[in-house]
């Protein structure tokens, strides 16, 4: 598994929380939207989005209701619950956080670079 | 309202899909289904907007089964891998013990067989029988 793999799954809690606090969504839709948001830089198949969405249901943070689509289909809504809208302010911070240390990592070893 | 052709081509394709997807997902088979169950919901989606689309498409835009099992277990974190590991344990331990019991049943029936044959074979009483004698009786005086 690369980096930018590592990466992903390190984000993708972050994005689906990021989505759900705009509106409940459904599993299509967020795997559609991710993609139209990040302007194809960020795509997922939408199977790895299951695992995550169900241990976020298990710790509470999302709640997921069924609603019939048409005569039979079944469509299944992802909602944000308020300990989930605090896990996502908390992780945001922290994710940034975090982005910022990378960068000036990153930074400080390219000045480095040039000035040698 | 669709034609009748497309909804068919549409349903045999999502369930080809997800039948393939549950097969690739045999390592976790509950987690499997209820995937599958979601996946069927957006193949459906996604064969709304396109039609005409075909199966070498959809493994294009959702990944092949094959992928999409990867992609799953690459996002389990530990206690999701556990809790499928425990699942398959007791699975496993269950078919076991059905296996066990088939056997034990099965050696069982033999034994008892072999025995009663072999070891204690059954006591067979050979009794003489009453013979029903329907000729009138005798009448006349016997001679002395």
């Amino acid at each position: 598994m690369g980096v930018s793999e590592n990466l992903k799954r390190g984000v993708t809690e972050l994005v689906l929380l990021a989505l759900l606090s705009q509106r409940d969504m459904y599993g299509y839709e967020m795997s559609q939207e991710l993609r139209e948001r990040s302007h194809g830089r960020f795509t997922l198949l939408e199977t790895s989005m299951y695992p995550t969405l169900y241990r976020m249901q298990d710790n509470g943070y999302i709640s997921a209701r069924e609603e019939l689509v048409g005569k039979r289909r079944k469509r299944t809504y992802y909602h944000l619950e308020p300990a989930g809208a605090e896990y996502f302010r908390s992780g945001l911070v922290e994710y940034l956080r975090v982005q910022q240390g990378v960068q000036d990592i990153l930074a400080s070893c390219q000045n480095e670079g040039v000035s040698e | 309202m669709k034609p009748e052709t497309e909804i068919t081509h549409s349903v045999a394709l999502r369930r080809q899909y997800c039948r393939e997807l549950r097969r690739a997902m045999s390592f976790a088979p509950d987690l499997g289904k209820r995937c599958a169950a979601q996946m069927e919901e957006s193949l459906a989606s996604y064969l709304d907007e396109h039609p005409e689309a075909t199966m070498e498409e959809l493994n294009r835009v959702f990944g092949t089964p094959a992928q999409a099992a990867q992609e799953m277990l690459g996002n389990l974190d530990a206690a999701q891998i556990q809790k499928q590991m425990a699942q398959y344990r007791w699975r496993r331990i269950a078919a076991l013990v059905i296996v066990g019991l088939v056997l034990a049943f099965s050696l069982l029936q033999v034994g008892r067989f072999l025995v009663d044959r072999y070891v204690n074979p059954p006591i067979v009483l050979v009794t003489g029988s009453a013979v029903v004698d329907e000729e009138p009786l005798p009448t006349d005086t016997p001679v002395n």
